[in-house]
């Protein structure tokens, strides 16, 4: 509309930073339950409609960015697959019956299985599909449900950066920066199993009373059970294991993973087929089709802001509060990414701190500029873990429902978040810096 | 003399203390005692699940199939917990509800009408406070307490050295 009558460059500025800010305020509150891809996609027409960006710009953005849908389609059919060929059940038995009867050496197991589920197959899957298989199976064992819930909710995140395909965050980030899988590794590897070993540790000490004797091994299902077809099972393992080899030689070689993602996705539909277990219904509930109109959304509303130079602004701030140092990168990329996970989501945080790193392309020495992407993949992937629940719209919910005189479980959760994070951010903020001095 | 209608709440690993106790009052009541065993399926976890998958951008609701199976082995667990129980004390009548148990206990104890409510003052696998003195008294007990139209009997409990086992 205001591209036909056009506005003063101040007007426009301010015009979109409105609607981004009332965007993202939305995204964080959440009036009247709406959900947050409705939100993110109004905001995004609206800047259309006023001409605050153009339809062309627009497109140009979500092609640009690919990579990173189709990824998110392909990891999500990935983890699809596998749960119907009944892997994670299959998986949850297994360290059952590692545990040895032992609920600590269980609750360890749970940790681990989802570190490595995190890592091949991204922390969503942990967190959406191992999380209700556990909690069957501990049901099942008669074990106290919140701590191995905790467990696995808590490690999807805690190992979401151990390679760039355990979160989609990192694809989201990578995409605008050029990390190859060396600097990832090098920089990550560390901190994340440290994260995940201080994860473990202050588990085990808040849980030490109610996780503690044996379970009846009786109770586990067999592996029979949950794997109906088995030919096809063992097809789902082979393609898994190929994809997680893919995933690391495109890393290294710079191939869009999105393209690995697919592929094996592919491979496992046409398995599906063969051995007559695709079923389209249980596969479509496992994709989220509003993930894509969300990320659509921000992508748009943070070119737009990206175009008035807002961006660059919020960019030298995160510079000027670092001091240009790579201490101070680390720390405020850090805290700033961790913290804005939890007002907003995840994504939306990333899309920001990428986009503001990106237009300070320049003005930042390599090693600072490294600092700040990988402190942003850091805080942005673990700071969920912060209020666990995932928003501070949803805390304050809870808050509300507990000055009801309800009791809420998600407020333990809190508590445990808030006792753990922390702990965890500033530990692998430390190991970053000094892998940076290395 | 009217019927002494006792209400027994289970958590699943407290059937031996409250059995125990029931022992205790069975000669004081006699033929008058009418015990009912209360377990109730916690569904707070199952909402976190539902929170957690919103903040992946995901619907709440589990998929069907999942879901299912989560329900089902909640209720054969129930099921199991309220036999065992049942070990303890002949002729007792088995109850099962689902929601947050502080309130169902309340509300079951109402409509059952129950004249008297029997718990632990904190599930002997809760580990988070201690057995005497202040926080000894678990949230469910708590609320049970401060909520119940009838009196309330609390039990230190312990938990068994070894876990029942499968029958």
């Amino acid at each position: 509309m205001f591209l036909v009558f056009p506005l003063p460059v101040l007007t426009r500025t301010l015009l979109t930073a409105l609607i981004a800010l009332l965007t993202l305020v939305g995204i964080m509150t959440r009036p009247f339950r709406w959900n947050e891809a409705l939100i993110a996609l109004a905001g995004a027409a609206l800047l259309l409609l006023l001409g605050l960006i153009s339809p062309l710009t627009a497109l140009q953005t979500l092609l640009g960015d690919w990579n990173v849908f189709l990824f998110f389609l392909g990891m999500m059919a990935l983890s699809a697959f596998a749960d119907q060929a009944g892997l994670f059940d299959w998986l949850a038995i297994g360290a059952a019956h590692l545990a040895r009867r032992r609920a600590r050496l269980l609750l360890l197991n749970v940790f681990l299985l989802g570190s490595l589920i995190s890592m091949v197959l991204s922390n969503d899957a942990t967190a959406l599909i191992l999380t209700p298989v556990v909690y069957t199976l501990v049901t099942r064992l008669r074990l106290p449900v919140i701590p191995f819930l905790f467990a696995c909710t808590f490690i999807a995140d805690s190992a979401s950066f151990l390679l760039p395909v355990s979160n989609p965050i990192n694809i989201l980030v990578l995409s605008r920066f050029q990390l190859d899988l060396w600097t990832f590794v090098r920089l990550l590897l560390l901190p994340a199993l440290a994260v995940i070993a201080v994860n473990i540790g202050v588990f085990f000490w808040l849980y030490r009373r109610e996780v503690r004797g044996d379970f009846d091994p009786k109770r586990l299902p067999s592996a029979k059970e949950v794997i109906k077809e088995p030919g096809y099972f063992r097809y789902c393992c082979l393609v898994l294991g190929a994809v997680a080899v893919a995933y690391v030689v495109a890393s290294a070689s710079g191939i869009p993973l999105s393209c690995v993602a697919l592929a094996g996705a592919l491979l496992l539909l046409i398995g599906a087929v063969r051995w007559h277990q695709f079923r389209p219904r249980a596969l479509a509930s496992h994709i989220s089709w509003s993930l894509f109109g969300f990320i659509a959304g921000m992508f748009v509303i943070v070119q737009a802001v990206e175009g008035t130079g807002l961006t660059r602004l919020f960019g030298e701030l995160l510079l000027h509060l670092s001091g240009g140092s790579a201490l101070g990168a680390v720390l405020v990329g850090t805290l700033g990414a961790a913290l804005g996970t939890n007002l907003i989501n995840n994504v939306p945080m990333a899309v920001v701190l990428s986009a503001s790193l990106q237009a300070l392309h320049g003005q930042l020495s390599p090693t600072t500029q490294l600092a700040f992407v990988v402190a942003t993949i850091f805080g942005c992937d673990l700071g969920p873990n912060l209020t666990t629940v995932g928003s501070l719209a949803t805390v304050l919910w809870l808050l509300i429902l507990r000055q009801r005189q309800l009791d809420v479980s998600g407020l333990d959760y809190f508590k445990v978040g808030i006792l753990v994070t922390p702990l965890m951010l500033l530990v692998g903020a430390a190991l970053i810096w000094l892998l940076l001095l290395v | 003399m009217s019927a002494l209608r006792v209400l027994c709440c289970l958590d699943g690993v407290n059937a031996e203390v409250l059995g125990q106790a029931l022992a205790r009052l069975w000669p004081l009541a006699g033929d008058r005692l009418q015990v009912g065993l209360l377990y109730v399926i916690d569904t707070r976890p199952l909402g976190e699940l539902e929170r957690r998958r919103e903040r992946f951008l995901r619907p709440p609701h589990l998929p069907p199939v999942r879901q299912e199976q989560l329900r089902q082995a909640e209720r054969e667990t129930a099921q199991e917990i309220l036999q065992e129980a049942a070990r303890y004390v002949n002729g007792a009548e088995l109850l099962q509800r689902e929601g947050k148990a502080e309130q169902e206990i309340v509300r079951c104890a109402q409509e059952w009408g129950a004249n008297l409510i029997m718990l632990c003052a904190r599930s002997p696998r809760d580990g988070r406070g201690p057995e005497q003195g202040p926080a000894s008294v678990g949230h469910v007990a708590r609320f049970v307490l401060d909520h119940a139209g009838c009196p309330v009997l609390l039990l230190r409990g312990r938990l068994p050295s070894d876990p029942p086992s499968a029958s």
